[in-house]
């Protein structure tokens, strides 16, 4: 035995060489190298100078991206596309709406439309541009400063805006926060795909802006009144000069501030933690008449001259939120009673047509209601394909908004939505 | 997975131009330790492995191996390609080594989401196993190899938390953009192997 491994090792020598040599190489010690990516916003500066100066330009016909508010303008549509601008579409036949336009309006969040006369916001002003001839926009008037919240140095004029950016780092002192996590900024994480996903009336829809955060505005006109809320205030601008809008107050109204929908000399504000109903009779100055406190959940509303219909949906943003359809009496505005609530998947904007509701349920697609009969409503149809943000019931056509795009449906026949065109949103 | 499809097809090709000439089946069944070092303290994880394949001639075997390896935290199951060698088959002791190649896959390891949202999973890699020892010559039929080794496995953990994107059905692993964040553990496990095993053919 002895001899026989003498024997091995001399003609082997090479292999019990190499074998200690491989073992000392690599030294049997794991390696863990971790990599750290997150999402966050950096606050950028911006010289309010630096958009002020700028031209507002006309620019040649875009394609949609993330489509926000729409707006019916006679035989035109105007879209927004949050922070970046609005696309002006020639909507002679819905069932080929025609892009003509769009005017490049960095930071804007909404429109609104009085007699020939186009709002929009950007950033801190409130600018006003002739529409009578969509073909040839003019920018007619820029109202400075009136949405001063984005301010970081009103004195300066520096504004602060947020912008979207991945950090990727192997660094060990990105191992703050809990557990091990990276530390994120939830300070400025609110979710603006969720806010923005709100609102419910015939000049207000959602849409997703993920995009830069502090606070967007959402509008409204109601006699002469131009009205803009953002996260906490209502703003109240005086258009009865429509080429003139002058800002008039400010009414604070707590927080989560999503829809404003206005009918009847009211105001019907939709937020985060129920439905609040303004007297708008003086316009300047509009005084709360009820707020109907409900679960926390996001909540677009209509409403017809009896009952308001307010959609709860849950979702990471609404905190907890139920599913659900309410229907509320408003017959006293200073007491709105629940009649009744109804289960849904994940309701988002409404349109009420008459005795028909038609209801965006997300990624569950569009369904309409027959609500001749509140206290027992009947499903007529669901188009479960059709992933839906919000519905405008306009004189030509039904058009809906979602991810994917703006559709147009012809809604003469109330039991049968029949499909006119689509704009697909262009691949980024 | 580059590396798993490659593996693959280099087993599977030459497992079957093997049989292909009609050369005899051998097992290679092995069990033992994996030795190691983490965070400054030893591991020492059982770890069992079968190569299934063809005597190519009296030196040499080849074949698809197979196995199951429990490291502290994941499990993991090795698959590719393997080659054992003998320097004096007719010897009753001889010099043994093997090689293997292949990849170190987790499919023992479940994808957990935690009640915050909190995707947590692993993912599989290059498996290397270069081997030396005895072997013992039993019986005409069967072997007995004592060999030791280092064995490389590299693997990776994730944990991440999804972006909040109501259209999103999935987040994508591999794509960035849908995260919020992100931790990305990239793990090369380094063990010395102890084993003990049995040659039929």
């Amino acid at each position: 035995m002895k001899k026989f491994f003498r024997q091995q090792f001399t003609k082997n020598l090479a292999v019990w060489i190499m074998l200690p040599v491989v073992f000392l190489l690599s030294s049997c010690e794991d390696e863990v190298v971790t990599t750290y990516s997150y999402r966050t916003q950096v606050p950028v500066l911006l010289k309010v100078n630096s958009f002020r100066e700028a031209e507002i330009v006309i620019e040649p016909a875009k394609q949609l991206e993330s489509p926000g508010k729409i707006y019916i303008f006679g035989d035109f549509l105007f879209i927004s596309e949050p922070d970046k601008g609005i696309h002006i579409l020639d909507n002679t036949n819905p069932a080929s709406p025609r892009n003509l336009n769009f005017i490049n309006i960095p930071g804007t969040a909404d429109l609104a439309i009085n007699s020939d006369v186009l709002y929009a916001d950007n950033y801190v002003d409130l600018l006003a541009f002739d529409i009578s001839d969509p073909r040839d926009i003019k920018l007619i008037k820029r109202e400075t400063d009136v949405f001063p919240n984005l301010y970081s140095n009103e004195e300066t004029g520096t504004i602060i805006i947020y912008k979207d950016t991945l950090i990727t780092s192997t660094e060990e002192d990105m191992m703050m926060g809990h557990w091990g996590r990276p530390a994120i900024r939830i300070d400025f994480m609110t979710d603006r795909a969720f806010t923005n996903f709100s609102s419910a009336s015939k000049n207000s829809s959602g849409g997703q802006s993920y995009g830069q955060g502090g606070s967007m505005a959402r509008f409204t006109l109601l006699n002469n009144h131009l009205y803009a809320v953002d996260d906490h205030n209502l703003r109240v601008f005086d258009v009865s000069a429509p080429a003139d809008p002058n800002f008039v107050k400010e009414v604070s109204l707590g927080w989560g501030i999503e829809t404003i929908f206005p009918f009847d000399n009211k105001l019907f504000i939709g937020s985060m933690t129920g439905m609040f109903i303004y007297d708008a009779s003086d316009p300047a100055a509009p005084t709360q008449m009820s707020h109907y406190a409900h679960v926390t959940a996001c909540d677009p509303v209509v409403v017809n001259e009896k009952y308001a219909f307010v959609t709860l949906r849950s979702g990471v943003a609404c905190r907890m939120g139920v599913d659900e359809l309410h229907i509320l009496d408003i017959q006293n505005p200073y007491k709105p009673i629940l009649l009744k609530s109804y289960p849904m998947e994940n309701p988002h904007g409404l349109g009420l047509a008459g005795e028909h509701l038609y209801l965006a349920e997300g990624k569950f697609g569009l369904k309409s209601y027959d609500v001749s009969n509140v206290m027992s409503i009947i499903p007529v149809e669901h188009l479960a394909n059709l992933r839906s943000v919000d519905i405008i019931p306009g004189p030509k056509s039904l058009i809906v908004i979602g991810p994917d795009g703006v559709c147009q449906f012809n809604y003469t026949q109330k039991n049968k939505l029949e499909k006119l065109s689509c704009i697909t949103v262009g691949i980024q | 997975m580059k590396q798993l499809s490659l593996a693959t097809l280099f087993s599977l090709v030459t497992v079957f131009a093997s049989f292909g000439q009609n050369l005899p089946y051998v097992n290679h069944l092995e069990t033992g330790v994996l030795i190691g070092q983490v965070d400054g303290g030893d591991r020492v994880n059982f770890s069992l492995q079968s190569l299934n394949g063809v005597r190519i001639n009296r030196n040499h075997d080849f074949g698809f191996i197979i196995g199951y390896d429990r490291y502290p935290g994941a499990n993991i199951v090795p698959f590719g390609m393997g080659w054992r060698g003998t320097l004096r088959p007719e010897n009753k002791v001889s010099l043994f080594a093997g090689f293997d190649l292949g990849y170190g896959s987790m499919v023992l390891e479940r994808k957990t989401i935690s009640e915050w949202n909190e995707h947590s999973w692993f993912e599989g890699g290059l498996m290397i196993h270069p081997t030396a020892g005895l072997q013992f010559r039993k019986r005409k039929s069967s072997t007995m190899t004592f060999s030791m080794g280092y064995k490389r496995q590299d693997t990776a953990y994730y944990v991440g938390t999804p972006v909040n994107d109501p259209w999103m059905e999935f987040p994508s692993p591999a794509n960035l953009d849908d995260w919020q964040n992100m931790r990305k553990d990239d793990i090369i496990l380094r063990s010395m192997s102890v084993k003990l095993g049995f040659i039929f053919h």
